[in-house]
């Protein structure tokens, strides 16, 4: 059963149907008790939560939509992606082919409200910033100071895409809310972030691991890989065809510590990071460090 | 005041900013439920992360709260704080980090309309805390 999400959680009967997919799904009302039969043809491939009033699901091969507190279809599933409700609105992500998205903001019957955002495909300042040192290779970086100064981990793969990590203000990792997989202001991406500057993860025990991040969403030994892997949203990536559903992979050693970790999407993967991240001022990110600099900068 | 859990010699407690002791360390693992609530699980040494099935809640000043489970159910955890200590918890969750209650704030039992996370047979149902199952665990 769900944790509720304004006092509504979608809880199940009998057996799982599946690794996520389950059938005999009800809607539970907290405050009455109430149980609503959710419509059958919402399949959940991943647990979320109510959230003013709607619950998102997703209906294989046809996309995200979402379900009312009485477990009825509101909007039908039909977007490549789209965030939890509040206050009367959510941002849907609709794929319109050619790596090319759109963020309308829709109501709770679907309408469409405004136009959101440009292009993923367009460049924003800061990947006109991340361009200049795309010839640059693996390297991370962070801010010397304890500031509120942006920091940056970039890498580059061998097809030129990129991931960045730039977080305008500083804040602590909440446990809590990774956990919950539920921030009011802080995407996964952002609180792994909040995580990495809080902690050093390369050596961390899979106990503490666990402690703090929660049980993995998917965990096993793999391609001689004993993991832990978290679901992060969709990331961001120039030139990039296509988005999947990223996630982070922490690989354990031999004395169940951490050895490394990476991002993959299940196509691809980023280099491996081996060692905590690298100290740097954030004015020395841009134009510098040529390869081999990266050396230079002092280690945490 | 706040509080967080650590890791003492392998098992978790909970000390306050003054290293006060508020919760033994004696759990494989604790989490603050808001409102100055805790919820703690057991150690199992055999499990893959030493978690065990025993859960309890202790409030701040690492009191143990009684709670009454349905006959034949385990309590498994707090599901549902309740309507008004649940908008509190929000609010706490947003604002502060780590949590700084006024002390009038801080639960000293479960509200009346909590609801707790029980079961039976590796099912799962909830009942509510005068200990009446609301959901079979089924």
């Amino acid at each position: 059963m769900e944790k509720p999400g304004d006092g509504l959680a979608m809880v199940f009967k009998g057996e799982r149907d599946g690794r996520y997919r389950r059938k005999d799904a009800f809607v539970f009302h907290c405050r009455d008790h109430s149980l609503h039969t959710v419509d059958s043809t919402a399949i959940f491939e991943q647990l979320e939560k109510y959230s003013d009033g709607m619950h998102k699901f997703s209906a294989q091969s046809r996309g995200v939509g979402y379900l009312d507190e009485n477990g009825k279809i509101a909007i039908a599933a039909q977007y490549y992606d789209g965030s939890d409700f509040s206050n009367g609105t959510a941002m849907a992500v609709i794929h319109e082919g050619g790596g090319k998205f759109r963020h309308p903001q829709i109501d709770k019957l679907g309408r469409e409200i405004a136009a959101q955002s440009p292009l993923i495909g367009e460049q924003s300042e800061q990947e006109k910033k991340v361009e200049r040192i795309k010839s640059r290779t693996l390297a991370d970086f962070r801010p010397f100071d304890k500031m509120n100064s942006p920091w940056v981990y970039v890498y580059k793969t061998e097809k030129d895409r990129f991931i960045e990590h730039t977080l305008e203000e500083r804040k602590h990792f909440d446990s809590y809310a990774w956990k919950q997989k539920c921030s009011p202001d802080r995407n996964r991406k952002e609180m792994f972030g909040d995580f990495l500057q809080d902690y050093r993860l390369i050596g961390m025990s899979r106990r503490q691991v666990v402690d703090l991040l929660g049980p993995a969403d998917v965990g096993g030994y793999q391609t001689k890989e004993d993991y832990l892997r978290y679901q992060m949203e969709p990331i961001q990536s120039e030139s990039c065809t296509q988005q999947s559903t990223t996630s982070i992979r922490i690989v354990f050693n031999t004395e169940d510590r951490v050895d490394y970790w990476y991002y993959t999407n299940g196509f691809a993967k980023t280099p491996s990071v081996k060692k905590d991240i690298l100290l740097a001022p954030a004015t020395y990110l841009y134009p510098m460090f040529a390869p081999g600099e990266i050396s230079a900068v002092p280690e945490l | 005041m706040a509080a967080e859990s650590a890791f003492i010699g392998g098992s978790i407690g909970v000390v306050d900013t003054h290293r006060h002791q508020i919760i033994p360390s004696k759990f494989s693992q604790i989490d603050y439920l808001g409102l100055g609530l805790y919820q703690t699980t057991s150690i199992d040494l055999p499990d893959q992360f030493s978690y065990g099935k025993i859960h309890e809640i202790y409030d701040h000043d690492g009191h143990l709260l009684k709670l009454k489970i349905p006959e034949g159910c385990t309590f498994d955890g707090l599901y549902w704080m309740g309507e008004k200590a649940e908008g509190k918890r929000q609010a706490e969750e947003k604002e502060n980090s780590p949590p700084m209650l006024k002390s009038s704030d801080l639960l000293k039992y479960l509200p009346a309309d909590a609801l707790l996370r029980v079961k039976r047979n590796n099912y799962f149902g909830i009942s509510d805390v005068q200990g009446n199952l609301v959901l079979e665990p089924e």
